[in-house]
């Protein structure tokens, strides 16, 4: 495999049963110990999901345990607490000022913790995974993408919206130029405007078809995030990322899910993933001549979950 | 000696993503032989407790990582290499993870523990809970049930006043044994039976006081609906029969809540019966009540052999079969108690009269 210029598609292994399984199995244990088997479950979840997902012939791993975890989720929970309480502390008091005081604390405070929880979830998600023995890593500060929201949140309330579409490249940004697959580092191309073309026309064509060209907007906005990350190594731009998402497949895709869930009453949710995850896989391929045999170990370990459970506390879906 | 069984793999130093040929073979320790048949060959030993994950992925390859940061990794080929070293006893006693397996053994313990939960909630829990909550259930408000239940379940019934009248003063001259204030009811009816309202009031349906040919029978009768009440026996009846609900009022602390539940059920007090531990408890206080009296302990014999006679259908079915207890059971249990204890029968006037009186005033009825 001597840097020939190839195209190298994912693929997902996984299967319904056995995350049905896994899925059960957690639910019955997490009900049974009132949410304190959660992190193990989570743990479990994620390991399954990561190991059956195949690149070059090797599969993902996960590497997090449920004792970290856990740690992470006690952390999390004593942060949100320290955020409620002048929350609570105004609402006992029955002073409107103070109310509105520890309102705006509660607020601002939230505001302020999600890219920060963010930049931790991604360090820990990202060390945890490893492929082909080479972890995985993540290099961005907080305060990156916190000066990068205070600036976007801003703009766009002045923009009267359109400035988000520069806000999520500028996070994509970010995010995609921080993380590390041992030495191989990624460049994001993306381009606001073109983004914000994008969903415009994603919006009204939306409308004026009554709903359909919906699945081909969200199709157009997963294929550009994706068909946008370079990948570098050596200092090189070796290769590409590419997806080929169709609309009409995305179409098939969520309305059999919906179909699924309808008719299985909700209990065919671990197929629905399965096939999702598969869906997506075997749509992603690395296009160049990206020598995969020649990576080397570059990151380091981290262990807090802090910040991933602060997300799982305010229900922020990463990835 | 059995050969060992060599597996072949790819080996991950953790330096680089570099596959490195591997050939591994299970013993003590996990034996891998990289680059073999070449010059460049080398043996490598991974301890079993030094193993971080382990797992079978893609249902064909078993994923290995061992050591310390970075981690070492090995990608076994072949199915059964996985589950031999799952099931190698060395590997089991010396390491620190669970392989991830999930399938349909864990989905079938997983429906099992739950049913099992559900089950014992339902059978188990939720009667207990409701013995207990009943037991503790402050008395003032289970007068008020027994009140409102008064009410509702006489509102259809024919009262006979003046046997009421009667069979009240019948109890005042008893020693009670009770500090529940009893209020007795007499209600014209063919039908034999009595029942005991939550908070002390008791039914006497007539036809059961005609069949009686003395006081001593109706102090039995007596006790033993005394002991329903005393045991609070008809409410934890009509909380267990209302159970769900009264545990959804009680987490939303709603009081009026439970009580509009109980009355709700206790339209269905006739379909209900006590359990054959209510009854046996009761027995004994309706014992008990004829000691206090020194009535004739004979009393509560003929006065379940009326009762025999009128249902005589149930008692030939197998007490196993009944949550009511068998009447000859419960005929034989009086008589093994009263040879146990034994007292002076002594003749109560003012019982005999009131007793005489009660009789002439369900007779006329008829």
């Amino acid at each position: 495999m001597e840097n020939s210029n190839a195209t190298r598609t994912f693929k997902f292994n996984g299967n319904g049963g056995s995350l049905f399984g896994i899925l059960f199995v957690n639910f019955v244990l997490t009900v049974l110990t009132l949410g304190l088997y959660y992190p193990w479950a989570k743990a479990n979840r994620l390991k399954y999901i990561y190991q059956e997902a195949e690149f070059e012939g090797s599969s993902f791993s996960f590497h997090g345990t449920g004792a970290e975890i856990f740690k992470g989720m006690i952390k999390a929970i004593g942060i949100v607490i320290l955020l409620i309480i002048p929350y609570v502390l105004g609402l006992l008091s029955g002073n409107a000022t103070a109310l509105i005081a520890g309102t705006i604390v509660y607020v601002m405070g939230l505001v302020t913790l999600i890219p920060i929880a963010i930049t931790g979830s991604l360090r820990y998600r990202l060390s945890r995974t490893s492929w082909k023995g080479i972890q995985f890593g993540y290099r961005g500060k907080s305060s990156d993408l916190l000066k990068i929201y205070a600036k976007g949140i801003l703009f766009t309330i002045f923009t009267l919206g359109f400035y988000g579409a520069w806000l999520y490249m500028d996070l994509y940004r970010k995010v995609v130029e921080n993380a590390r697959v041992g030495s191989l580092e990624f460049k994001f191309n993306g381009r606001g405007k073109e983004f914000l073309l994008m969903n415009i026309e994603g919006y009204f064509g939306t409308i004026f078809t009554l709903g359909i060209y919906y699945f081909w907007w969200k199709k157009n906005v997963h294929n550009y995030i994706f068909n946008n990350i370079e990948v570098i190594q050596d200092e090189e731009r070796r290769g590409k990322l590419k997806s080929i998402v169709t609309g009409t497949d995305f179409l098939a895709l969520s309305l059999s899910n919906l179909l699924l869930l309808v008719v299985s009453l909700g209990f065919a949710y671990p197929w629905v993933m399965i096939r999702t995850a598969r869906f997506y896989m075997k749509n992603l391929a690395v296009l160049g001549t990206v020598d995969f045999d020649s990576i080397v170990q570059t990151e380091r370990d981290y262990k807090d979950a802090t910040g991933d459970s602060v997300l799982d506390a305010v229900d922020f879906q990463l990835i | 000696m059995i050969e060992p069984v060599f597996f072949e793999a790819v080996f991950y130093d953790g330096q680089s993503s570099k596959p490195i040929p591997a050939q591994v073979c299970i013993k003590e320790t996990l034996e891998i032989t990289i680059h073999p048949d070449t010059s460049r060959v080398q043996t490598l030993s991974w301890n079993f407790a030094d193993i971080r994950e382990a797992s079978i992925v893609g249902g064909e390859r078993t994923q290995l990582t061992w050591g310390t940061f970075p981690y070492q990794m090995l990608e076994v080929f072949g199915r059964d290499f996985g589950f031999l070293l799952r099931d190698n006893k060395a590997f089991s006693r010396n390491t620190h993870t669970t392989f991830q397996r999930a399938g349909i053994i864990g989905v079938i313990a997983g429906v099992l523990i739950l049913i099992a939960l559900v089950a014992g909630v339902y059978f188990w829990g939720i009667p207990h809970l409701m013995d207990f909550t009943a037991q503790h259930f402050p008395r003032h408000l289970e007068v008020e049930i027994g009140k409102k239940m008064d009410a509702s379940f006489l509102a259809g019934s024919e009262i006979d006043s003046v046997a009421t009248a009667d069979i009240n003063r019948f109890y005042k001259h008893l020693k009670p044994g009770t500090d529940y204030e009893i209020e007795l009811v007499v209600v014209r009816s063919y039908v034999k039976n009595a029942m005991a309202l939550p908070g002390g009031k008791i039914i006497v349906l007539s036809d059961i006081i005609r069949d009686m040919k003395s006081p001593a029978e109706l102090v039995a009768l007596m006790g033993h609906e005394i002991g329903h009440v005393e045991k609070r026996h008809t409410l934890k009846m009509l909380f267990r029969s209302a159970g769900n609900y009264i545990i959804i009022s009680a987490i939303l602390q709603d009081v009026n809540g439970i009580m509009a539940v109980i009355i709700d059920n206790a339209a269905k007090i006739n379909q209900l019966s006590y359990s054959r531990q209510a009854e046996t408890e009761s027995d004994a206080y309706g014992f008990r009540l004829l000691r206090n009296n020194q009535a004739d302990p004979k009393g509560m014999v003929s006065l379940f052999e009326n009762l025999k006679a009128e249902n005589d259908i149930s008692n030939k079915i197998p007490q196993f079969l009944l949550t009511h207890p068998n009447l000859d059971t419960r005929i034989s249990e009086v008589k093994m108690q009263m040879q146990k204890s034994r007292w002076e029968i002594v003749q109560n006037d003012s019982l005999d009269l009131y007793f005489k009186k009660l009789k002439k005033d369900v007779d006329k009825d008829w």
